[in-house]
């Protein structure tokens, strides 16, 4: 009789997965609470509440999908959508953390995919400033990129936060975008039925296959979709 | 949108800047430079032709020996239009030239001290047919700089809270105040002398103007405005009010419009559409006007969709002998509702869309004017007729608001001074008049967070300090059981794969879904028509993506809908036949009934056309299962190879090893054999009863650049033999 030692080899993770994994290990030193939100959400939640009016410009940049008649549900452009709804059950001071799937309009190409993932982070506490907003995001960035990264703060438009930043990290000779951030503003914080008065806060969204690009260089975004199995066996 | 440097500069107070602090400075302030564009003039040479020889190795190009009066060049040149004699631009070795970086070359043999440019290489047009002929009088020797101004051009991503941005003017202002504390002044001159007229503008615009001017008889366009127009890409139209409009628009921001007056009846006016208008628009579309449509009108009709585009029939052509120009300030709110509801775009509504300056209109139409006026020295203006309907806002802030948003305590005189080179100006200490460029600030006590962000911009955030926050206690994190779910599938040998959540029409008809699925009410594919059902469709096109390898063990944790829009969280496990006792053994630790494992439908094997061995799988909510024990991710070192869009060969070898040699490295080693080998791992492993040990590898062979033939394959299994035969293995 031929003794089996082993039957197969090990599977693997998704590197989504596992960029989602990392990510909340990191945070979780800081005590984020890590919650998520319905892929499908009303056009109330996903724009309106974040100050992206209707016949706002700031709407063209979300190519949205929409899945109702009446154009009232969209499937969520971004995880920022979750930020209300999960605050209205929430009292602050709070650090939360919002993984997930988000959709755009867009044509597909090595860099454009119909669907991707972000992480939402919300700090919302008393005497929230700039300040630990910096330190939060280098701290997270440094521990996955490295302590050595440079990263840049440059400012840059949201409509649901002021100040907004784009945060970018030096990378094979380049300034690469890695993600948008900024002090929430004080009419989303009284969407949330927070005093503004009384608290402030920031928010922070990075996505998810964009630092796994460039970490691993990974040179198109279809293969996180594609499964091809000699881009999974490799994480 | 694209700016040249050069236009910029020319509003800059302090014109000593080098390009680099400029350059910086932008993206400082939150303009985002998408890409810079240089052409490097000052290394580039008017040069005279001296003598025009056939290269020696290839008929089409000739060697052209030049002259820039101090030495001579021998340039490789394949233009057929050259001649002895002609005066052209070279640009010398080690120039750069937008994409291309010119170097010292050998060409066919022969070297090449530089290149002889045509007009597109210059960034001066569209024009490649040819070298650029220089006017025969150029003293050759000169700097291409000293001939046209340097198209530096910038690429800039302008963010919608600031329209203001959107021209060489408004980021002007912006360096002026950032880069030397001073507030520009765009004042006209009172060259006009414009009179209020009764326009009733009411809520549909902030201001209005309108200048009539006779006696255009020359509409040739300056040739510096052509150069500009060219070098951003705008096809020059050669006809002076079209050529003075684009270039308007870029350098101040102002969008204009030309009306002939001689196909206006009576006085010209702004209302909103009637029921049922209609209009023909300069592109010819005919277009049913909206009653929220702001329309420019006169006694009998209306002449222009306000801010987007003007009427075919009042537009103005070379014969026109009195035009009326237009220049406003329209509502945002109803260009922007006009624009979605349309869908028409142009490089007017972009701007009105998102707010023009009511003080712009009457500096901009004096500048067209004075430039109309050099080349059509009989210019008369016959009426010049204004209406406002703006007040300036004020903004209230507390300069303490500072430091509690941004946690530095910046001084309250260097934040007023800050505000001031932007133009605010001072009422009292918490009182500011907003600049009336200024769309996004809207003033309240609530909202000071909008001035905040003007003065830490100005301070830089570099500066502003940066402070960890505390360490606190793990909370909860409600993905841990689904992560503890993969950590346990990827033990059981289960690769994780994430698929698409749409399906295509094609998909939901196989899988008999049309009436279970929601649908997508504005896919641009139709591969997003509707969202997923199941997680079977993204596993089956696992498979077939894959069918170079026999082997198939995958699962996916996702959400699936339903036709009343509702998510549910499911998770899929599918194998080959051969892994199916595992299959049974995950039911058996995740507390699944092992009915629910199901061979995949005849029906749909037969139609994807699936080979090789069966398929087994099952889908469970996620709700119904349980894990006993807990699971992590484990981290692993990533060393990520890529991989060709050829498909891979899979092979698979069974060797005799002894006690001694370590897997690991061996499988490192193998992989070392050849370059093609992208993975190797051991997928099976037993001791016979002599207490010999036999392990199995699979080889993912990828072709890297071209696919592979059956010999190609050959030589690289050689290779794995061999390596495995001189370490003393036997292969079964």
């Amino acid at each position: 009789m031929n003794y089996i030692l082993k039957q197969s080899m090990k599977g693997t993770i998704h590197p989504i997965t596992r960029f989602i994994s990392d990510t909340i290990d990191i945070f979780s030193q800081w005590g984020f609470e890590v919650v998520t939100g319905p892929e499908i959400e009303s056009e109330k939640y996903n724009f309106d509440v974040l100050r992206i009016k209707k016949n706002h410009p700031a709407r063209d940049s979300h190519d949205t999908f929409w899945v109702d008649k009446k154009r009232e549900l969209v499937l969520r452009t971004h995880t920022s959508a979750a930020q209300v709804p999960v605050m209205l059950k929430r009292k602050p001071p709070v650090r939360l953390l919002i993984p997930g799937r988000v959709f755009r309009n867009d044509n597909i190409d090595a860099t454009h995919m119909p669907l991707f993932h972000h992480i939402e982070g919300l700090v919302i506490d008393k005497n929230v400033t700039i300040a630990e907003l910096k330190g939060t995001l280098l701290d997270y960035i440094h521990s996955y990129f490295g302590k050595d990264i440079k990263v840049r703060f440059r400012p840059n438009y949201f409509p649901f936060v002021e100040p907004g930043y784009e945060v970018d990290i030096w990378w094979d000779n380049k300034w690469l975008e890695m993600l948008g951030c900024g002090m929430i503003h004080p009419e989303v914080l009284q969407n949330m039925n927070i005093d503004p008065t009384e608290f402030t806060g920031f928010a922070f969204g990075t996505g998810v296959e964009r630092p796994l690009m460039v970490k691993y260089k990974i040179n198109n975004i279809r293969h996180f979709y594609n499964s091809d199995y000699r881009f999974l066996k490799q994480f | 949108m694209k700016l040249l440097y050069s236009q910029i500069q020319n509003f800059l107070l302090n014109k000593n800047h080098q390009f680099d602090r400029v350059n910086q400075a932008l993206i400082e302030l939150g303009i985002e430079v998408d890409a810079l564009i240089h052409y490097d003039y000052e290394n580039i040479f008017a040069v005279k032709i001296e003598n025009i020889s056939p290269h020696p190795n290839a008929d089409r190009l000739q060697i052209a020996l030049v002259n820039d009066g101090k030495n001579k060049y021998k340039i490789v040149c394949g233009a057929k239009n050259i001649q002895v004699g002609q005066i052209v631009p070279l640009a010398k070795a080690n120039t750069r030239l937008g994409e291309i970086f010119i170097t010292k070359s050998t060409i066919r043999g022969v070297e090449s001290n530089g290149m002889l440019c045509s007009e597109v290489e210059l960034g001066l047009g569209d024009d490649h047919s040819g070298i650029l002929i220089l006017k025969p009088e150029t003293k050759i020797g000169t700097k291409l700089s000293q001939i046209y101004p340097n198209p530096t051009i910038f690429d800039l991503s302008i963010t919608p809270n600031r329209p203001d941005f959107y021209s060489a003017l408004g980021i002007a202002r912006e360096l002026n105040a950032f880069l030397d504390q001073k507030t520009t002044d765009f004042k006209s001159e009172n060259l006009i002398n414009w009179q209020k007229n009764d326009f009733n503008i009411k809520n549909l615009a902030h201001s209005y103007y309108l200048i009539e001017l006779q006696n255009i008889k020359n509409f040739e366009t300056p040739k510096e405005i052509i150069f500009e127009l060219k070098t951003l890409g705008i096809n020059p139209k050669n006809n002076l009010l079209v050529d003075l409009t684009n270039w308007a628009n870029i350098v101040y921001g102002q969008p204009l419009h030309a009306f002939d007056k001689e196909k206006i009846s009576g006085e010209i006016n702004i209302r909103q559409a009637k029921k049922g208008e209609k209009l023909i628009l300069l592109n010819k579309q005919k277009i049913a006007l909206d009653e929220k449509d702001i329309v420019i009108a006169d006694k009998d009709k209306s002449v222009a969709l306000a801010g987007i585009m003007g009427g075919l029939e009042t537009s103005v052509h070379e014969q026109t002998k009195t035009i009326i120009l237009e220049g406003a300030s329209f509502n945002q709110d109803l260009i922007r509702a006009t624009v979605v509801r349309s869908g028409i775009n142009s490089d007017a509504s972009v701007r009105f869309e998102k707010g023009v300056d009511p003080n712009l209109p009457s500096y901009v139409l004096e500048k067209i004017y004075k430039i109309i006026k050099k080349t059509n020295p009989e210019l008369k203006i016959i009426q010049a007729q204004y209406q406002n309907n703006f007040t300036l806002k004020t903004a209230f802030y507390q300069s303490n608001f500072c430091q509690k948003l941004s946690g530095i305590n910046i001084d309250e005189k260097k934040q007023f001074e800050i505000l001031q080179t932007q133009g605010f100006k001072k009422i009292n200490k918490e009182q500011f008049e907003i600049p009336s460029w200024r769309f996004d600030i809207e003033g309240s006590s609530l909202r000071q967070c909008e001035i905040v962000e003007d003065i830490v911009r100005f301070y830089i955030i570099d500066k502003l300090p940066e402070k960890s926050i505390s360490k606190k206690q793990k909370q909860i994190n409600c993905l841990e059981a689904k992560f503890a779910l993969s950590a346990y599938l990827a033990m059981q040998g289960f690769n994780e794969i994430i698929s698409t959540s749409f399906c295509s029409p094609k998909e939901i008809e196989l899988l008999n879904a049309k009436d279970k699925c929601p649908k997508i009410y504005n896919p641009r594919t139709i591969e997003t028509a509707y969202l997923r059902p199941t997680l079977l469709m993204g596993a089956l096109k696992t498979v077939l993506h894959n069918h170079a390898f026999k082997t198939h063990i995958i699962f996916e944790i996702g959400t699936v809908f339903d036709k009343s829009l509702k998510e549910y969280e499911k998770l899929i496990c599918l194998c080959t036949k051969n892994q199916k006792n595992i299959l049974e053994k995950i039911c058996h630790d995740l507390n699944i009934d092992p009915d629910n494992i199901q061979s995949l439908d005849e029906k749909i094997v037969k139609e994807l056309k699936i080979r090789g061995q069966a398929l087994y799988y099952f889908e469970v909510d996620l709700k119904n299962i349980k894990l006993a024990k807990k699971f992590k991710i484990e981290l692993k070192n990533i060393k990520y190879k890529s991989f060709s869009n050829f498909s891979p060969s899979v092979r698979d070898f069974s060797l005799w090893i002894n006690d001694k040699i370590n897997q690991n490295d061996l499988l490192e080693e193998l992989k070392q054999s050849d370059q093609h080998i992208l993975l190797a791992e051991i997928f099976d492993q037993f001791k016979s009863k002599e207490g010999k040990t036999s392990i199995a590898i699979r080889f993912v062979i990828d072709p890297i650049e071209k696919s592979f033939t059956e010999k190609d394959i050959d030589v690289i299994l050689n290779k794995i033999t061999k390596l495995i035969t001189k370490k003393g293995l036997i292969i079964r």
